[in-house]
């Protein structure tokens, strides 16, 4: 079944290029459409500037395109009514690339991963705590950590936390925003494992946005792969990319062993 | 080919308060040689590239060893011989491009100050130096990017005009912390075979700061691996890749996403 249908995306930002002159439109997306389905993985890879960031958070709700629509189950995120928008909050999470950012540094972890509890159900206290422990243990952490404060956690606790967040309300897709790129190689790969049992477990789907076109293979059923705005090409897993765009991207990989480089100097 | 020495750092340790921040390091650099220093985050690699430049924070104390550039002990130093040290055998790049120029200052500006700084020339010659180095470094139409500010220009380009800042005053050893952690895996790709390319031209000894195995295998010639303070394993990039011998090299090394 089709989760998420994105239909011909376009956005502009108008900039001026001095005080009295003119706005001038700058396109960042143009004419984009893709379809999701339940439980699929599909990867946004694409360079620094090419506008995969922005249609994260297009899917995301929360900037509006100047041109199309974003079907969530079917309903349009931009003209939603407010009951409608409550659901599509529930199933429709995300994970930013700087952790620290999207926490309230006053909160304590508890109340950081209580607070979807309370928004959306109706849960006693000690059901709630019971929730919170429950996903403690699904992103791997100790119940001790719960009394921290954010600032107190390492950048992989951090995000583990943050994914714990995200999969409170049992949500169907979650937009994964250069979630690993900030981590160290031993906690990527690990919490790439982690997000790939979770989506079996729950038949999650995922948008996984990023540069790095290794962890996003790792990742995807389906790769879409952008430049200056464009959607270049879509590559299937196993299929080889035939796109110059794509190309480069594939040559930018660095090799996993030394034999591996492109020329060996002396 | 004979190695020849050009940073040794020897026994060196660092306190900040009571705890160790770098316990007993001992390593060397070698002319036209990358030497690759990996480690988790917070396993003390920015403090080790501080320590050798001398510009450790004012809590960090050096309680023991050495930091001998071409024989000569850099802590011995007196701080005016140090300043023309830096920048003109010793360069540091930095992680984030963005944070390490002046933003109300060109490009142009940022290469005059700097050669101004270590040689006596004209602002012409000077200028020629620059739309050289930075022809060198693959930038695009350079005449015009020297009138650019820093915010113009995107982090790839900018860590190639710090490169290239670091090449027009021909530093002997360049000291990179994690240059390419900001970048997209496209400009890594460039500034590494530029970085690889200067150490075979120029034969500058380069010290390569970083958490990510792949940048080791694609540029290193020996590893040393951090962990807590402390250098675990120093191999030939072959043998650290063939036989580790550390758990937590083991570790770091299964940690790897094939393709």
């Amino acid at each position: 079944m089709t989760l998420l249908e994105v239909k011909n995306i376009e956005k502009y930002y108008s900039q001026r290029q001095f005080i009295f002159r003119r706005k001038h439109e700058i396109p960042i997306i143009q004419k984009v459409s893709f379809s999701l389905r339940e439980g699929e993985c599909l990867g946004i890879v694409g360079q620094s500037g090419s506008g995969k960031s922005t249609l994260g958070r297009i899917i995301l709700g929360v900037e509006r395109p100047t041109n199309g629509e974003v079907l969530f189950q079917g309903v349009n995120l931009y003209e939603a009514t407010s009951k409608d928008k409550k659901m599509v909050r529930r199933d429709l999470q995300a994970v930013f690339q700087n952790s620290y950012d999207s926490f309230n540094p006053k909160q304590t972890i508890f109340e950081i991963l209580e607070e979807p509890l309370l928004n959306f159900e109706h849960y006693s206290k000690i059901e709630r705590q019971h929730k919170v422990m429950e996903l403690l243990d699904c992103v791997e952490l100790a119940n001790t950590i719960a009394q921290k404060y954010p600032a107190q956690l390492s950048g992989g606790q951090q995000q583990r936390i943050n994914i714990a967040r995200a999969l409170a309300l049992n949500p169907k897709l979650i937009v994964l925003d250069e979630a690993i790129s900030s981590l160290d190689m031993i906690l990527q790969k690990h919490i790439l494992q982690l997000l790939q049992t979770l989506q079996k477990e729950r038949k999650l789907a995922y948008i996984f946005i990023s540069h790095d076109l290794q962890a996003t293979h790792f990742m995807s059923d389906r790769i879409l792969v952008m430049q200056h705005g464009q959607l270049m090409e879509e590559i299937q897993k196993g299929q080889t990319c035939q796109h110059p765009v794509s190309q480069e991207l594939y040559n930018a990989i660095l090799p996993s062993h030394p034999r591996g480089r492109n020329k060996i100097r002396y | 080919m004979e190695k020849e020495k050009v940073l040794e750092v020897k026994d060196l340790t660092v306190k900040i308060g009571e705890k160790n921040v770098l316990s007993s390091i001992n390593m060397t650099a070698y002319k036209g040689r990358v030497l690759g220093i990996i480690g988790e985050s917070g396993s003390g690699k920015t403090m080790l590239c501080h320590a050798i430049m001398q510009s450790l924070p004012s809590l960090a104390q050096i309680t023991q060893g050495q930091v001998l550039y071409r024989q000569e002990d850099l802590m011995a130093m007196s701080a005016s011989k140090l300043r023309a040290y830096r920048g003109r055998h010793l360069s540091m790049i930095m992680q984030n491009p963005a944070t390490a120029f002046d933003s109300i200052q060109t490009i142009e500006k940022h290469f005059l100050e700097t050669l101004k700084a270590h040689f006596v020339m004209t602002k012409k010659e000077m200028r020629q130096i620059a739309i050289d180095t930075m022809y060198k470094v693959n930038l695009p139409n350079v005449e015009q990017l020297l009138h650019y500010y820093p915010f113009q220009l995107s982090g790839g380009m900018l860590q190639r005009v710090m490169i290239a800042l670091s090449l027009a005053i021909q530093s002997t050893l360049y000291i990179a912390d994690e240059p390419t952690t900001a970048l997209d895996t496209v400009n890594q790709k460039q500034v590494l075979t530029l970085f690889d390319r200067i150490c075979s031209e120029t034969g500058a000894a380069i010290i390569l700061v970083t958490h990510d195995l792949g940048v080791i295998a694609e540029l290193a010639d020996d590893v040393a691996v951090m962990y807590k303070g402390e250098i675990i394993e120093q191999a030939n990039v072959f043998d650290f890749f063939d036989a580790p011998q550390h758990p937590y090299t083991k570790k770091l090394l299964q940690s790897r996403i094939t393709f």
